[in-house]
């Protein structure tokens, strides 16, 4: 069980890695800027989709 | 490497400890609050390796021989998975050395600044998530299916509590973690402890 719990958390770290470069670094000052609709547009499609993640999972998995 | 593990974990800790400080020294942006939310998101990953690599002296005087050859049979993989750890730790501590909290870009609009820090707290609040499930996926679960429910349930109205209250999410959402953490059972506490932290630390440093 320990086995399986280090790969998955192997297997979650790229993603956590990513996620931290992403929220964490400073932009470069010469990088290109997103716009307010591209900002935007981003948000409802996280939302979307990590909302029907948990509704995915609720469904197969029902209160016993 | 792997008996340093073993034996010592206070060491690693300690080098990890001085690593950060001299990255601080070389002008990395950490405040001291980010240094103890790293160094306590290192020490549960230490302690996760620890404990898959011991076993107490009461479990230790009630094994059989049997169990005990059997015991000692099954910790040869876990070892082998611990070997890769360190550059999996290595590359946590890179990427949470680089904490500076970013600000949202300058040119956006007050409605687009919001919804650039709301994806980043849901993108927060998915790592936990999906940990969760994937680990509820695993042969045998390592996570029980009751418990991943309630952080699937937190994660649900943590996002909802969110989209709904534009900029003024967070307070709600920390005591709800909070919450969480409290009903989850003992034993499979210490598993989601580490991405608990790193939940915390995101949704408490997105500007």
């Amino acid at each position: 069980m320990n086995q399986n719990l280090i790969n998955v958390a192997i297997a979650q770290a790229p993603a956590v890695i990513g996620f931290l470069k992403e929220a964490f670094l400073e932009a470069h000052p010469t990088d290109p800027q997103p716009t307010d609709e591209e900002v935007i547009a981003a948000y409802h499609s996280a939302f979307a989709s990590s909302i029907a993640k948990d509704e995915a999972y609720l469904a197969a998995h029902p209160e016993a | 490497v792997n008996s340093l593990w073993k034996a010592e974990p206070t060491m690693i800790l300690a080098v990890v400890s001085a690593g950060i400080a001299l990255a601080i020294g070389f002008g990395a942006p950490i405040t001291t609050q980010q240094m103890g939310l790293i160094m306590a998101f290192v020490a549960a990953v230490l302690g996760l390796i620890n404990r898959s690599q011991v076993t107490s002296a009461a479990t230790l005087q009630n094994m059989t021989p049997k169990t005990l050859a059997d015991a000692q049979d099954t910790a040869q993989p876990v070892k082998d998975v611990v070997k890769k750890l360190p550059a999996v730790l290595l590359a946590c501590i890179l990427a949470g050395s680089a904490f500076g909290c970013a600000s949202a870009p300058p040119n956006l609009s007050p409605a687009a600044h919001v919804a650039f820090v709301n994806t980043r707290a849901i993108k927060g609040l998915d790592i936990l998530r999906d940990f969760a499930i994937d680990a509820n996926n695993q042969q045998p679960p390592i996570i029980s299916t009751a418990t991943t429910r309630k952080v699937v349930l937190y994660h649900e109205s943590s996002v909802k509590i969110i989209d709904a209250s534009g900029s003024g999410w967070r307070a709600a959402v920390l005591t709800g973690l909070d919450e969480l953490v409290k009903e989850i059972p003992a034993n499979e506490s210490p598993k989601l402890t580490p991405y608990v932290i790193l939940l915390k630390t995101i949704l408490t440093e997105i500007p």
